[in-house]
Parts: C-alpha cells; structure tokens; sequence
C-alpha cells in the first residue's frame, strides 16, 4: 500500500506507521503558543511569596480563581481577566524540568522530548500525522517552531509575511522585485495536468528515488488542494498576534489543519535585563491574547474541540541579577485550556530551591514518590488529548492522566 | 550504458585468508554526471556534456574539471551556510543605527560574511586551517562601512580588522559573534559552544543536563564547587569554560552601542576571572588568547574529520553512519594530503563509490534557486530579500531548509510548500527565458522565435534536448509527444510563447528536477 492511499485512507501514522487511536476521543483540534526566550513563571503562574529564595515583583500579590492560584499585579488586568473566565477549562502545570539552559535545545526538548533532533517529530507534528486523511494538511505553523521529524509531508509553514499566500494565489512573480507576469490560470491547469500525469509514471520506480517521487506526489497533492481551499483562508500576513489568530480560526475552521501553531512575542521574553517590566507587558498581552483566541474560537463553534497549549523552553532564576534581569532556569511552566481537561486546576509546583517538586502522573498530586515532570509527559499528555496512544511515539512515558477529564 | 566500479567494503587491505567482499557497483554516467555538476557547480549537466560522458573515464574527467568551475566556491560556501547557520532575519543593531538605510542587505551582509569567507576560501584552493587562522577576512561595502574593516568598493573581497583583534579567520568575526552573542551569566559558553559544534562536529549543548535534586541552583558558591567537582558538570564544564574564557574581547557592556558592539576590546580580554573558574585553556592543554584558541583548533585532529564528515553529510543528503566510516577515513587522508583544500576533499568524494552510486537525493533550497538561474538566469528577490536564503520575505523554510532554530533539520523529501516554490520558480523563470529569448538571448531556447511557428521536427528535438537537460533523463517519444501537446494547448489559447513557456515550466516542476 503506498503511502498516498494511507493518505486517504487517514491511516497513516506515527513514524509512518498506522497510528493507533486510543479510543473513542478524535477530531480534537490543538492550538499551541509557543513563547520563545524563556518566560518568567514567578509574574502569573508560581505565587511563591514565602519562598525564602525567590524574589517576587514588586507590587505583586497572591491571588485564586477557583482551583487556580496565580500571581497577581494592577499592570496585568488582562491575567485577572482570562483566569476569572476560562479558569474552569484551564491547567497550570508547574515544575517542568527541560534538560538545558540553552535556547535551541530547550526548544526542541520541550516540542519533542529530546535535545537532539527529534526521531519521532515535535509534538503538533505527531498529532498533525495522527490525523492525516481528515484534514486538507493536518499541520500549519504560522510562526514559531516545526520540527517535524519524518511527519514534513503533513506539516507546512506559512511564511510570517505572507508566502504562502504568494505561492498560493500566483502573486509570487508580481511581487518580485524584477516582477514576471504569472502564466493564465488555463496554462497553469494544464500544467498542473502534465505534471501530475508525469509524477504518476514516476512513482513506481524502485528504491529511493520511488520514495521520492511518491513524497512529491503526495505533497502536490496537498499543494493543490490548499489552492483549492484559496477562497476560505486568507494566507497573508501573520507577524501579529491578531493576524496569527485570525489565520488560526480560518484554517481550523475551514478544515484545513488539525493543528496549529503560533507565536507570541511583544518583547523579546529573554529577559536578562529589566525582567520584571518586560514580562510583564509580554504576559498582559499573551493573555490579552489568549482571551482573545478563545473568544474567537467559541464564535467559529471550535471551543467544544479545540485545546490550547501555552509553553515556554525555558524559566527564569527567581533571583535578580545586577540587571534587574532573570537568567535562564530549567524549570519551566506551561498552561493548557479547552476540552478533555479536568480543569480549575494546577498541577506540580516549584519547591523551596525553585526545583520541580515530583508528581504522581495518574492523580496529578504532588507525591515524594512521584515523577519530575518533564516535556515528554507533557507530549504523552497531549497525544492522549488528541486520541492517540502515546506509547507509539513515546514508549515507557507516563502522560498526565489526572488532568484529563 | 553503465560504468562499472569495484567497491571494496574497507580501503585497508584485508587479511590475505579472509579477503574483503567485492562489492561490484553499477553506476549509470548520466546520473552520476548530474550528481557531481548539481553538488560542483550548482546546475544540471549540458546536453552537450552528457554527450561528453560516453564512458567511465569520460565522466569522471569531466567532472573533476569542474572542480576549476568558477562556481565550485559557492556550492561548498553554501554547503557549510547549514552548519555556520548566520543567515538570520535580524540582529540587535538595526541599518540605521549605524547609518545605513538599506535593513535587507545590512542583514544579509552579516549573515552572508561567514559563509563568504569558506566561499572565498575554496575559490582561492586556500586550507581549511584559514578559517581559523587567516590574518585575512572578506567584506563587502555595506560592513566595511558600518564595521572597522578595510574598505571594499564593490561585491565581496579581502579585508581585514582595523581594530587591533587577534587576526584569526572566521574566530574574529563580528558577524559570527553577533549571531552568537552572550550575556554575562552565559560568559561566552555559548560562543565556545558554537565553535566546537561548528569546527569540531561536537556540539556541548545536545548533552542533556542532569539537573541534581541535591544541588541548589541558588547557591552560587555551590553551583561553582559543582562546575568544577560533580562528575555530571565537570563532563561539559571542565572543557567549555576553558574555550570560553577566548572570548571576552567580544563581551559588549554597552548592548545598543554601534561602537561598542562592532569592535574587540582587548581590554576585556581579562574579564573571564570575573564571569568564569577557569583561564584560557584547550581540553586540559594550556592557551593564552585568541591566536592561541586557532592554533589549537586547527590543529586538533577533530578539526579535519569535522570538516569531512560536514562536506560528506552535505554532499550524500544524510547522516553519517558505521559504515561510512572506511570511506570517511579516505577522503580525510586525501584532504590532508591535498593541503587541506577543498578541490582535494571534494575529488576524493568525486572517485568514491558511495557517492557515483549514491541513492538520489533532494536538492536544497539554495540548489533549487541555482539550478533555475543556471537554466534561466534569472534569481529573484523580493525587497531585496534573497528568495530561498532568507525567512523574513524569502522562502528558505517552506523550501525545506533551515534557520537553526525554528527548524534544524532539512526537509530530505518533498513537501508542499517546497512544491509549491518549485512551481512559482519555474513560472517565473521560464517566462524570463522567453522574454530573453525575443531578445535572442537565452542559450535554452537558442535559435527560436517563441512567437513564431516551429517545424515539428525542430520542436522535437528542441523539446527532448530541454528534457534531457532539466531532468536528466532522456524522454520517451510518448513522454516527448505530451510535452508537445501541452504546448499547442497553451499556445492555442495563449499564443506560441506562452506555449513555450508551458512547456519549459512543466520541465522545471517535474518531479525529477529535485532530485539529483
């Protein structure tokens, strides 16, 4: 069977294998921001105000929403906001130790469990693979990080300032700066047509260059039906915030993509001077953001399937240096809200030396005999989220069951 | 017709009882020609040079004269862009905070001088030991206007420092160090880290860090005992502190300085008894600064296997594996005996077996755009953007390549978005061959006025040389005839030109035109 018809067939799977569903939970959709440069769990999610090692920003104050205990100050309505409205749908996990202190690989290990190039593919890659045959292109990364291992055929970037758009639509050589006129829209069909009829009598030759051409063909497929889709999502630009949300809630609405994922960033989150002021006005506005996100997937009718997942590679010392600025740490926090969670919630917890306390994966309580949480739970989780088995990309890897719901 | 190569599994003679298996490998001339030009020069072979490659002898000559190409330089520049990983879309400084206006070739300028420099380096037949101990830099006029370099009056040539740095090859570079910048909690490591990954092939930072419960982070005393007494971090940090103490001439305390940002400061130089436990040092030998760190690298043995393993990994399309290993130790033998140049590695590379029979692979992005210009002179930009060596307005990633961040592996099968470039490069690029060919100027179409009418015996051959020559492949009379009625197709509703034009872009979005 080649791999086209597991492509229509929606078998094709982890490490391109058939993916094993994990029962009857599917066509969940996932939304991840990611928040690069390492965020500051001390300015929302990690109240540690008696903590004897930890400096906390000034002005800030303990505060509890429901389950949820946060970190409050007057400069971040916008946190107060979305935790009084979506506290019920959301997790906080504390405590999630990602094995560096050094951006590039604290990414990957926190998209993919490892700090080298991930076998397997990052997280929104397996689930993108997990759910081929239902979407248009499972996978679309608006911006941020795509590292889809074996998955590449069934994730796509769109360019921050509006590529694909111009690959899509034909723009492309009207925008150039030396601009070539594109062909008729009759040449180009009849093109599409011989090359499609070419790629067909390639595809059966033997070893690798068969592989090849069966990848090519499959990705050409996929390229035309995105042009096909042209009229239901505006690929243009995504360098905001706003522009990745809207393009967000077109693709998941228009079911192109299971998953998606974009980037937050108003200052850069690598704040190792004048923490406090930067991540500040990055978590008001992330969380603006996220209220925002939230609000438009509950008038698209995607909130019911639609999980959001917040991460950043990395924390911050819970010390000041002589800066004002926090240096990284590598304990990190991530926040999740939508369906299939059990809610109003937070798990794991920073200790008295700002270290993951161990958690017991089934409950989620804390627990001396308990696991340090780590990126692969929490991509274990995920998979769970969407329906899979997460043995299959991540053997011996417990996820987070007492947050499901 | 087919070459006919003994491969042995192991270039050391095996004992006389147990000979080593002969392994007969059959190489097809055609294919193996259009591997070494794409990997040698960037293009496809003419069909006037698979005429040339009628026997074994003949393509391989034939290729090995391309080693002189005056574009060998690029592709090995463009080879080791994916392991140097500078080109990116932004840096601290922007054009105008040092007087420039133009922000899309301030920014690649930076990006572009390391990989210039390995450009300039294999165009000249200099030794790789230049990276890192040339008293020479290269510069183009936008940097040696902004940075205290030698002037350079137009495209890139030689420079040098004018600050006083240690003149050490790409280990004085600005534009290597503002890619890698630091901070004064990371000390310079990082900078220490991207060398050995980069020259060395060792790369500190994949190591995970085994965190220990017991340890306080907090404790600064402590956490300095344990850099240099628990087993788990004196692993890294007896070696990388040590190489990062080189550095601190590069540590800029005043971040939004041009000036402070743009020059070595060898009264920093000391700085690393303050920010580190260790003094200079080279893997438990001594060292003194600058000069002394690229001595040590060129001359530690790392350094050459490095630099073959990143060539053959670059030019085979995969990793490395056991058993390379055997032909790994050839072509390191044959790189030192040829001085450490890049004409003597890459026809070593030329002769192996592994590679004249090599599994076909996917062109990168960068050979994509080469092979479109080669066919139709024609590269492209958008704001000044190069089209697949940037991701601000270019297409690097969505042609599957890499930024070293967001994405840090090449994509070694087609994806849509790679497919989808392929499409827009050959439409735009078969419509400039045929605007060039109005004008007479287009080898492609030699001979042909595309608004006018063609014999049908002209049109054949002129389709099957076009064929043979974006594709490699010689196509049947049945492949040839469909191509022919695309044509007449696009040409009935469009007019002949356009029909021309249908028909070299369906060449250019074959599937086998990314596949070499």
């Amino acid at each position: 069977m080649r791999r086209r018809d597991l492509l229509t067939l929606g078998m094709l799977g982890l490490g391109g294998l058939p993916l094993a569903r994990a029962g009857a939970v599917g066509g969940r959709r996932f939304v991840f921001v990611v928040n690069y440069g390492g965020w500051d769990p001390l300015l929302v999610f990690a109240p540690l105000f008696d903590a004897e090692h930890v400096e906390m920003e000034a002005d800030a104050a303990p505060a509890t929403t429901g389950g949820i205990a946060w970190v409050d100050h007057p400069d971040r309505p916008s946190v107060r906001a979305f935790f009084e409205r979506w506290h019920a749908e959301t997790v906080v996990v504390n405590g999630i130790l990602v094995p560096s202190v050094a951006h590039p690989p604290s990414l990957r290990a926190l998209m993919t469990g490892s700090t080298t190039e991930s076998g397997t593919g990052d997280w929104p890659a397996l689930i993108a693979a997990g759910n081929v045959g239902r979407y248009v292109l499972p996978g679309v990364v608006f911006s941020g990080p795509s590292f889809p291992g074996p998955h590449g055929g069934v994730v796509c970037r769109s360019g921050r300032n509006g590529q694909l758009d111009r690959l899509l639509s034909g723009s492309f050589g009207a925008e150039l700066d030396d601009p070539v006129p594109a062909p008729s829209a009759a040449a180009q069909s009849a093109v599409d047509r011989f090359v499609e009829a070419r790629a067909a009598t390639l595809v059966g030759r033997s070893g690798r260059e068969g592989e090849l051409h069966a990848a090519w063909s499959d990705a050409h497929t996929s390229a035309l039906a995105l042009r096909e889709h042209q009229d239901r999502v505006l690929w243009g630009s995504t360098v905001t915030w706003d522009e990745q949300v809207t393009r967000a809630v077109e693709v998941l609405s228009a079911d192109i993509a299971a998953c998606v994922t974009l980037q937050f960033e108003l200052w850069s989150w690598d704040t190792h001077a004048s923490n406090d002021t930067y991540q500040s006005i990055n978590f008001e506005g992330l969380f603006a953001g996220l209220g925002s996100l939230r609000e438009q997937l509950e008038a698209a009718g995607l909130a019911e399937d639609t999980v959001v997942v917040v991460l950043s590679e990395m924390g911050r010392t819970p010390l000041h240096n002589g800066s004002g600025g926090r240096d990284h740490w590598p304990y990190t926090s991530a926040m999740l809200f939508g369906p299939g969670l059990a809610g109003d919630r937070v798990v794991g917890e920073l200790d008295e030396l700002y270290y993951g306390h161990p958690v017991d994966p089934l409950t989620g309580e804390l627990s001396e005999v308990g696991e340090t949480l780590t990126p692969s739970m929490i991509g274990a989780t995920l998979l769970r989220l969407g329906g899979f088995d997460p043995e299959d990309a991540l053997p011996g890897v417990e996820p987070l069951e007492g947050i499901l719901a | 017709m087919v070459l006919r190569l003994l491969a042995c599994g192991s270039p050391e003679p095996g004992p006389v009882d147990d000979p080593a298996p002969v392994e007969v490998v059959e190489v097809d001339p055609v294919r193996f020609l259009t591997r070494a030009s794409v990997t040698l020069r960037g293009v496809r072979p003419s069909p006037e040079e698979y005429a040339q490659a009628a026997d074994a002898a003949a393509a391989l000559a034939l290729a090995e004269g391309w080693l002189a190409d005056a574009r060998f330089g690029r592709q090995v520049a463009e080879l080791w862009a994916d392991r140097l990983l500078t080109r990116v879309d932004e840096h601290f400084l922007q054009a105008d905070d040092v007087g420039l206006d133009d922000e899309a070739r301030w920014v690649q300028a930076i990006g572009d001088q390391p990989v210039e420099v390995v450009r300039h380096l294999a165009d000249q037949d200099l030794p790789w030991t230049d990276i890192v101990t040339a008293d020479w830099t290269v510069a183009d006029p936008t940097l040696s206007a902004a940075w205290p370099l030698e002037p350079v009056a137009k495209g890139w040539g030689v420079s040098r420092w004018t600050d006083g740095r240690p003149a050490v090859g790409l280990l004085a570079s600005t534009a290597l160090w503002w890619r890698y910048d630091s901070t004064e909690s990371n000390a310079n490591r990082g900078r220490a880290g991207a060398t050995t990954r980069v020259f060395l092939c060792h790369d500190f930072l994949e190591d995970p860090i085994p965190f220990d419960r017991g340890l306080s982070l907090l404790d600064e005393a402590a956490v300095r005992d344990a850099i240099a007494t628990n087993d788990a971090c004196v692993a890294c940090h007896v070696a990388l502190d040590p190489l990062a103490a080189h550095y601190f001439g590069f540590l800029y305390r005043f971040e939004e300085s041009p000036y402070d940002r743009s020059r070595y400061h060898p009264d920093r130089e000391d700085l690393y008894a303050t920010y580190l436990d260790a003094e200079p040092g080279y893997y438990g030998s001594p060292s003194t600064d600058l000069y002394a760190l690229g001595t040590h690298v060129a001359a530690d043995p790392r350094f050459v296997s490095c630099a073959v393993e990143t060539v053959y990994e670059g030019i085979l399309g995969r990793a490395v594996g056991a058993a390379d290993q055997a032909a790994l130790t050839t072509h390191r033998e044959a790189f030192l005996d040829g001085g450490l140049t890049f004409r003597s590695l890459y026809r070593s590379i030329l002769a192996d077996p592994t590679f004249q029979a090599a599994e076909p692979r996917l062109v990168t992005p960068e050979q994509l755009a080469s092979m479109v210009e080669g066919l139709s002179g024609y590269r492209g930009a958008i704001d000044g953007w190069d089209l697949v060596r940037t991701d601000l307005q270019g297409f690097r990633l969505l042609a599957g390549g890499v930024d070293g961040l967001f994405t840090t592996a090449p994509a070694r099968t087609p994806i849509p978005t790679l497919v989808l470039v392929q499409q827009r490069l050959a439409e735009v690029g078969a419509g400039r061959v045929i605007e060039d060919a109005r004008a007479g100027a287009t080898e492609l179409l030699a001979g042909v006025d595309p608004d006018g009418a063609v014999e049908p015996a002209e049109e054949a051959a002129l389709l099957a040389g076009l064929a043979l020559r974006v594709t490699g492949e010689t196509w049947s009379d049945e492949e040839l005839g469909a191509l022919a009625a695309l044509r007449a197709e696009v040409a009935a509703a469009d007019g002949p030109a356009e029909g021309w034009r249908a028909a070299l872009t369906a060449l250019l979005r074959d599937p086998r035109f990314l596949v070499y």
